[in-house]
């Protein structure tokens, strides 16, 4: 059983590399950890700012040149730089090449800590929103995510982002079953998902399971409703993972098989 | 050993429910939540449908739809699910200081004040207005900003208190969700600080929309909402014991089918009224009359949603015309009052127009003030124009920088705001918001 599941390991560093961004948890929820007065320190599992690479000036290039030189061998990219620091040394005239590759990319606008929780800016925030949003309607489906999360806070008196992302983690599933077919016979094999895939098939999980609420008449109200449920431990959603990982671990064996 | 007390403890469980899991839950007593969240009043009451023995269903045409109170509870239906509790704490209120009389000048504008404990229970004898009463759900204590605006209307409320009412009738404008209803409510509360006879109308709309039945009156072509007036009537009674215990009647009054001394006091001759719904109007009538003539008490008349006393009401007449807010005698008292044909020797009418429903808006109203202009050739109503004169119009704006830092600060002790509090955000916040105070709580809030 052991050797399967190394071999799952190795087979899903391979499906790794599509991820846009690595996990945005530091820890996982199952993990042990002491996270004292969540709600008032806001700090800890935010996914960290990501720090836009520096455009390299003149001056920096000189720095960088003949420490890079001797290492790495002599290509193009380091005869120009060279030429460069030898232009940029002299400091008589303005370079001949003027910079345009600096300006060739748009500056990466990083997620800074003030909109950590913004709809737009924070990934899982907005993949929510995407998921909810049916024919264009963005701004309903902001509207509703927004309103959720606020009726998330009105019952709790704690964060709802920090509720959303425990919700999101506890009912997302490891593994899905593919389907292949081996002479006659169609065998389920359990393959890893990626980050992104998981969030979303616990996404579609809740919002079918927020659907069955009947006691709840505004789309806020019943969605509020269902991540607080995922949270106590008693959702439709954590059923369907469940039972997804029931099915991934009895087919288990098909795992070792090639296709 | 749970299992075996729960077999044989059950109550009267029909041969699908007799689970173990059902068996379990239906052992736990009631009140298990130890916070009180939303979820524990719902699931309180389910668990009270479930501790009942389920009776066989009679076939007959008619089935009740039970509502599957199981689905409306987060913490899951009979108690035995635990609330994680990482995430349920108990509501912290926000310190404020109490916004009395001395404390609405300049230096106070940017502070957010709470409203004084002995105004509360009056003020919750009336409903807030709608979207106000959404922040003051999220946030306890109910609190407002001191705004500029603020201070210089009630800098004219307090030059009022000796002069007639129809020197100082007042109407808020402004944008859609720029502050109207909550100064008129500070105005309301900073008037029974001061020791003012209030009436408050949170609500006008709901006057003139039918939702009050409506009697002619014999030998008029006006009606009467007996049922409106009763109401009112108890409201008032409620929100001024203290100050009406003093006043007494000056005359001998009919009132309905009852007659009132002279010398009762006015609590008694309102409570008149709030036994008998078809005496209340004519209660109503010498109440006024009374609190005008007196000149010891200053009386606030306040009255929101004030565009809908300016349009045909939704009431229908005998010919199925709808009719002016001037045939019901309940609105038609208020309107003389508003107008100035009545007045009260000491006090003021401080109104407020409000932008929430379409159906309301009054375009006699805006004209009348100032704030639209229209085309000479549009034809507006001519009985509705007369009631509109002289009323004057107090623009309130959106906030200041100060008031918005102010209200900010307020937010974030509240925990609404979860981001890192700084100075950008803050600017972003007020920046997109324009200032407009529903936005602003809309952005610090949901974040959209």
């Amino acid at each position: 059983m052991l050797r399967s599941f190394s071999r799952l390991a190795v087979s899903s560093l391979r499906y790794q590399p599509s991820t846009m961004a690595a996990s945005f948890h530091t820890a996982r929820i199952n993990a042990v950890s002491a996270s004292a007065n969540a709600a008032t320190s806001p700090s800890t599992p935010l996914p960290p700012p990501m720090t836009s690479t520096p455009t390299p000036t003149p001056s920096k290039s000189v720095s960088t040149a003949p420490a890079s030189t001797p290492s790495s061998p002599s290509s193009l990219a380091d005869t120009t730089t060279t030429t460069s620091t030898s232009s940029s040394t002299s400091d008589e005239t303005p370079l001949v090449d003027a910079p345009v590759s600096e300006k060739a990319f748009a500056d990466f606008v990083p997620v800074s800590t003030e909109q950590a929780r913004s709809l737009k800016a924070n990934p899982i925030l907005s993949q929510l929103v995407n998921t909810i949003m049916k024919d264009g309607k963005k701004a309903r489906a902001q509207r509703f995510v927004a309103d959720a999360l606020l009726e998330i806070r009105a019952r709790t008196q704690s964060d709802p982002y920090h509720v959303v992302l425990d919700a999101l983690e506890l009912a997302s599933p490891i593994l899905k079953l593919t389907a292949t077919k081996k002479g006659s016979k169609v065998l389920q094999v359990p393959t890893p998902m990626t980050e992104r895939q998981r969030r979303r098939r616990a996404i579609v999980w809740i919002l079918e399971a927020s659907d069955k609420r009947k006691g709840e008449k505004m789309f806020k109200d019943r969605l509020a409703s269902e991540f607080l449920a995922v949270v106590n431990g008693n959702s439709g959603a954590l059923v369907k993972k469940n039972q997804q990982h029931k099915m991934a671990l009895a087919n288990r064996a098909n795992a070792a098989l090639k296709y | 050993m749970a299992h075996r007390a729960a077999f044989q403890m059950t109550p009267l469980l029909n041969r699908s429910s007799m689970t173990l899991t059902s068996r379990v839950r239906a052992m736990v007593p009631a009140q298990y939540a130890n916070y009180v969240t939303a979820s524990a009043v719902v699931y309180a009451g389910g668990k009270a449908r479930k501790a009942a023995p389920k009776v066989k269903q009679q076939s007959n045409s008619f089935r009740r739809k039970k509502a599957e109170d199981e689905d409306k509870s987060e913490g899951g239906s009979g108690g035995a699910a635990r609330l994680n509790e990482k995430y349920y704490k108990p509501p912290t209120p926000v310190k404020v200081e109490e916004f009395i009389p001395s404390s609405a000048t300049k230096e106070n504008v940017g502070k957010v004040l709470g409203f004084p404990t002995n105004v509360i229970p009056a003020l919750s004898q009336t409903a807030y207005p709608t979207l106000l009463s959404e922040q003051f759900d999220l946030i306890k204590p109910a609190a407002l900003v001191v705004r500029e605006s603020t201070v210089n209307l009630l800098e004219k409320i307090d030059a009022s208190m000796k002069t007639p009412s129809s020197q100082t009738r007042l109407v808020l404008t402004g944008d859609s969700g720029s502050g109207k209803s909550a100064m008129l409510l500070q105005t309301v509360s900073h008037c029974l600080s001061a020791g003012w006879a209030v009436i408050y109308i949170p609500r006008a709309s709901t006057w003139m929309n039918s939702s009050y039945a409506y009697n002619t009156v014999p030998q008029s072509t006006s009606f009467v909402q007996p049922l409106l007036a009763s109401t009112l009537v108890g409201q008032i009674h409620n929100v001024n014991k203290s100050v009406l215990s003093k006043l007494v009647t000056s005359e001998k009054a009919k009132v309905g089918r009852h007659d009132v001394e002279k010398g009762t006091s006015l609590s008694a001759l309102l409570e008149v009224g709030v036994k008998d719904q078809f005496a209340a109007q004519d209660v109503m009538e010498v109440f006024m009359k009374e609190m005008g003539a007196q000149k010891e008490i200053p009386t606030l008349i306040a009255v929101d949603e004030i565009n809908s006393f300016f349009r045909p009401t939704q009431y229908l007449r005998q010919d199925g015309k709808e009719m002016d807010p001037e045939h019901l005698k309940l609105p038609k008292l208020f309107l003389n009052y508003i107008s100035g044909k009545s007045s009260l020797n000491n006090g003021a009418v401080v109104a407020a127009t409000s932008d929430s429903l379409m159906i309301n808006k009054s375009e006699v109203l805006e004209v009348a003030l100032g704030t639209k202009v229209v085309s000479p050739y549009k034809s507006l109503s001519q009985t509705i124009m007369p009631w509109a004169t002289g009323l004057t119009a107090v623009q309130v704006p959106n906030y200041t920088r100060e008031e918005a830092k102010g209200v900010f600060d307020y937010y974030k002790k509240g925990n609404i705001i979860f981001d890192a509090a700084s100075e950008p955000l803050f600017l972003n916040k007020f920046i997109t918001s324009n200032g407009n105070p529903r936005k602003f709580f809309t952005a610090c809030a949901k974040g959209i």
